[in-house]
């Protein structure tokens, strides 16, 4: 009963964020090369509707959209809270709104791409998922269609559970616990890497080149797209299942604060 | 009507005690509605629930009644049994404390007396 | 249908906000919850509503708990001193919104008490003065489907015709439409009157809980020379006293012991609730 409300209502706002973060990259990928074009050449002559066409820039935006939008998960939890809302209640509608949004996006993204960038493009089909798994399913089967689509929807919502990861856990500390973290987590990283550069000939990494194999769905065979995408659809599914259940725990110790 | 609340008494005798003096002074006539319930919390800033145990209290004394879905009524007579009760109350309220003032004062019964019989001649001015 | 809350418990770090507070809240009465700035009444309510949690203790209506408990937890608003809501939504969309996750608001009562405070629904949250946040804030609160209303310092910032307002709205629905308001506020003149039921916290604890005029009918402040007035006083509950010259006023609070004779030159008077709340959380006398 509840969930419905606080779903529509973020769905609402949602899908308003979704509106204007395209119409805002239309802006970025045709206004401004036209108007830097304008500025630095003096002239309108070197832009051609047909260049600008080949742009997608769509499937980025979204993922920083996504990210961006669930990592601001506290101010709409901020208010449901104070208005009676459960916080398992803003989580379960929290996972209908994401799944959707993504799922949107991967439609809209690939509808672009293939109406749009494709022809414009010389045909040239040159998407990420292409490159690596394209040939998988057969070069021209109908099912690289649903495929494709699914695989960016996976991607998105992967990004986004992630956002809400991150943006549940900072929400638990104080501005300046959160510091702190974010601090100590970089320079760990740092620290990692600086440890692993200078040792790892000394190491046996085969078994993480073979995990990383694995979840990329690696195959032995020669040639390009032929990964299976299986392995990487099963492993964000997996991902996605496992990431939402921790974000449910850190939210169910979610509080309001003052600040 | 002017309500003047003070912290010497509580609340509910207060309401009562201002209401009958409503009545006494004929601001509330015989027979005519008293304010409502909601309506003296809402001026008053009053809990509901003090206005009405002040109001039963004079429900009790027989000095207003309830008329269903119409309120609170004065009721025939009370102007006439509030001025019976003062009558009877007033040696306790005010004569008691008149004498020991004059006591303190060091007046004498006679001079008293006296005075009082003043107090009727110039009509109390 | 009632709100029990026993014995919680919570600390802040190593500070301890709340120890060990029950109280019960029934249907339909108005409370005043007293206590000095930092004795936990905002940690109380935040606590009661589900905002924050407690180290200990439970919070319960019909003995089932309201922790994350979408249902119960819609019987119940807390309006805040925080302000929550995001600056650059317009007012009538937060009564949208508020409409939606309660199942329920009264429109026409809002609108009434727009047009009385002259608030402009169509305003942004964030144009709002500290005074009209507050109003938005009441309006909400009066005008929601919830049994129980707590309103954690309700007039910040009203001026003294909107708070006047405010109080005859709050008795005003109160009568027409039953149910139970907490109000914790530091103007306990203004309020004296309105509430049936206070609780007093302090230092983390009950330190009070009756009814207002069982409270105030055991409170006295006994005036005369010093000597005597100690005297006479000797023994009971003395929760502060005041003196000038050798005229002395003790503030008691408890009853008075009937067998003594009252000296002469003693008087005897009451206390209003803002006098008695002073001298009982002043540090002096205890509660019981």
């Amino acid at each position: 009963m509840k969930t419905k409300s606080v779903f529509k209502n973020k769905l609402k706002h949602s899908l308003k964020g979704v509106g204007y973060t395209y119409l805002l990259t239309l802006v970025v990928m045709f206004v401004l090369p036209v108007v830097f074009t304008f500025l630095f050449t003096g002239s309108l002559k070197g832009v051609s509707l047909h260049n600008l066409l080949q742009n997608n820039l769509l499937p980025f935006i979204s993922v920083l959209f996504l990210f961006i939008s669930s990592y601001r998960i506290y101010g709409p939890f901020k208010f449901y809270i104070q208005n009676g809302i459960s916080r398992r209640t803003v989580w379960k509608a929290t996972i209908g709104v994401v799944s959707l949004c993504s799922l949107l996006m991967s439609l809209i993204n690939y509808g672009y791409y293939y109406m749009v960038v494709v022809p414009n493009a010389g045909n040239v089909d040159n998407t990420f998922y292409n490159q690596l798994f394209g040939q998988f399913l057969g070069f021209h089967s109908f099912w690289n269609v649903p495929a494709q689509i699914f695989y960016e929807w996976l991607l998105l919502w992967s990004f986004a559970v992630i956002g809400t990861f991150f943006g549940s856990l900072s929400a638990l500390f104080k501005r300046r616990t959160r510091l702190i973290i974010w601090l100590t987590v970089l320079i760990g990283i740092v620290v990692v890497i600086r440890f692993l550069m200078q040792f790892h000939t000394a190491m046996n990494l085969d078994w993480t080149e073979d995990v990383i194999k694995f979840l990329v769905g690696y195959t032995k065979t020669d040639g390009e797209g032929l990964w299976n995408p299986f392995h990487p659809i099963g492993v964000m599914m997996v991902a996605i299942f496992v990431g939402t259940g921790i974000n449910y725990w850190l939210q169910q110790h979610l509080i309001l604060k003052n600040q | 009507m002017q309500f003047d609340f003070s912290g010497q008494e509580p609340i509910y005798l207060q309401v009562a005690n201002q209401i009958e003096e409503g009545i006494f002074t004929g601001a509330f006539k015989e027979e005519t509605q008293v304010p409502s319930t909601t309506e003296m919390s809402r001026e008053f800033h009053i809990n509901p629930a003090t206005v009405l145990k002040g109001m039963n209290i004079l429900v009790t004394e027989k000095l207003v009644e309830k008329r269903r879905g119409l309120g609170m009524f004065v009721k025939k007579g009370a102007y006439q049994l509030i001025l019976e009760k003062r009558q009877s109350a007033f040696f306790e309220d005010y004569v008691k404390k008149i004498v020991s003032e004059a006591k303190n004062l060091k007046l004498s019964e006679v001079e008293l007396i006296k005075l009082i019989q003043r107090g009727f001649k110039t009509n109390g001015d | 249908m009632e709100i029990k809350i026993s014995e919680i418990t919570k600390k802040f770090g190593k500070k301890q906000i709340l120890n060990g507070v029950s109280l019960t809240i029934e249907p339909n009465r108005i409370y005043g919850l007293l206590g000095r700035n930092g004795a936990g009444k905002s940690t109380l309510l935040n606590i009661i509503t589900d905002r924050i949690f407690a180290n200990d203790g439970t919070v319960t209506i019909d003995g089932v708990s309201t922790h994350e408990h979408d249902e119960l937890l819609g019987k119940i608003y807390l309006m805040s001193e925080v302000n929550l809501y995001q600056k650059r939504v317009r007012l009538q969309e937060l009564f949208k919104a508020s409409k939606i996750m309660y199942g329920g608001f009264d429109e026409t009562y809002a609108k009434h008490l727009c047009e009385a405070f002259e608030l402009n629904p169509k305003l942004r949250f964030g144009q709002l003065s500290t005074g009209y946040r507050t109003i938005f804030k009441l309006i909400i609160a009066l005008c929601l489907p919830v049994d129980y209303v707590f309103l954690d310092e309700p007039i910040l910032g009203l001026d003294a015709n909107h708070r006047e307002l405010f109080y005859k709205e709050l008795l005003d629905t109160y009568s027409s439409h039953p149910r139970t308001f907490v109000i914790s506020t530091h103007m306990i003149e203004e309020i004296a009157n309105m509430i049936e039921h206070v609780f007093v916290l302090e230092n983390g604890k009950i330190l009070v809980d009756d009814d207002v005029d069982h409270m105030l009918s055991q409170a006295y402040v006994i005036t005369g020379p010093g000597e005597t007035v100690d005297q006479y006083t000797e023994g009971l509950n003395i929760i502060g006293t005041e003196s000038l010259g050798n005229l002395k006023g003790n503030y008691v609070f408890g009853s008075l012991n009937d067998d003594r004779e009252i000296p002469d030159t003693v008087q005897i008077s009451r206390m209003d609730l803002q006098k008695l709340f002073i001298h009982l959380t002043s540090g002096g006398g205890t509660g019981k």
